[in-house]
């Protein structure tokens, strides 16, 4: 797995912004709240394997990586993306 | 948050937001998904402080010295969400922590349960200190100290006595006492702040009267641990002797 040399920090992003930045990689919501993919499929987080609500959502870099956000999911990604 | 030379996605983003979400062209959402695809240093979540904190972890000693010990496998997530517990411990966000808990002891089980039980209070360091011991002086692979984390982990409430100063004395002998009957490989005796002199003092005297002598071989350490608030931690480890030869303790549980 590649490492990301130049990450800096994790930030908040506004709803608005959120929702942006989602379709332009692809992403919807649907009308209850969960993250769907081009397919109309709602997205699986990769480390907890549950359904991702946009609320809850962490939008992160190396490649378009969606996680249902809690302590666990981000130690995963950390481990993967962010540690030598 | 952008340097000189950097786009700013968040300003991009925000430019975007203020037309209808339908009516963003083509164009403009292209540009956005190369510039996330190609700069790659921010992640957007909704625990950003939390995040980094768990960031910082990976540079935090316990964590490292445990990835140097065990090697990486499918529990070090639960290593650093204990580090992130006791971290929240210390600067009193108790409700957080009580969340943390019930969310990783309901989703993922007993063993990383008593995985963020040990990280989060202290021990793990200390618990660290005699794996490393044991992996130099019997020259053991990464996977041979897993499995003897995992053995210790295991059979942590068979092992371990926490000493607290509520318990009596007489009571804490009598829990000591008893695991010695029971031959157990490995038992773990500990207290933090004022109850860590305390244990050291019931560990001294059942020294002195050579309850161990034959039996166990105590290997004892007092650390001040804490960066906001310095506790000190007493830990002894007892390993009985009859597994101290030349094999290790993992292949005698």
């Amino acid at each position: 797995m590649q490492k990301l040399k130049d990450f800096k920090k994790f930030l908040s992003l506004s709803i608005e912004n959120k929702t942006v930045l989602l379709k332009a990689l692809g992403y919807e919501i649907d009308n209850e709240g969960f993250i769907i993919n081009e397919n109309k499929h709602r997205v699986i987080c990769k480390y907890s394997g549950v359904e991702v609500p946009f609320i809850n959502s962490s939008i992160l870099p190396g490649s378009t990586i969606i996680i249902n956000t809690s302590p666990y999911t981000l130690s995963k990604y950390l481990e993967e993306y962010l540690e030598e | 948050m952008a340097g000189d030379n950097e786009p700013d996605i968040n300003k991009i983003l925000g430019n975007a937001a203020v037309i209808e979400l339908d009516k963003i062209s083509t164009r403009t959402l292209s540009k956005i998904k190369s510039l996330w695809l190609k700069y790659k240093y921010y992640g957007f979540t909704p625990t950003p402080s939390e995040a980094e904190s768990l960031k910082e972890i990976s540079n935090n000693s316990t964590y490292l010295t445990f990835t140097r010990c065990v090697g990486r496998y499918e529990y070090n997530a639960f290593i650093r969400i204990g580090l992130l517990i006791y971290d929240l411990n210390e600067t009193g966000n108790k409700d957080r922590v009580d969340e943390i808990r019930k969310y990783v002891y309901s989703e993922h089980g007993n063993v990383p349960k008593k995985i963020i039980q040990i990280a989060s209070t202290g021990i793990l360091l200390h618990v660290l200190e005699y794996l490393t011991n044991l992996r130099d002086e019997k020259n053991l692979s990464c996977d041979t100290v897993r499995e003897e984390f995992i053995n210790i982990v295991t059979l942590w409430e068979n092992v371990s006595i926490p000493v607290s100063l509520l318990d009596p004395e007489e009571n804490i002998i009598c829990l000591i006492k008893k695991i010695i009957g029971e031959k157990v490989p490995i038992f773990f005796v500990y207290g933090a702040a004022n109850a860590a002199y305390t244990a050291e003092l019931i560990v001294a005297k059942l020294n002195n009267v050579k309850l161990f002598s034959g039996k166990y071989l105590p290997w004892c350490k007092v650390r001040t641990i804490g960066k906001i608030k310095k506790i000190e931690h007493f830990l002894g480890v007892f390993y009985a002797l009859e597994y101290t030869d030349d094999t290790h303790l993992v292949e005698k549980f």
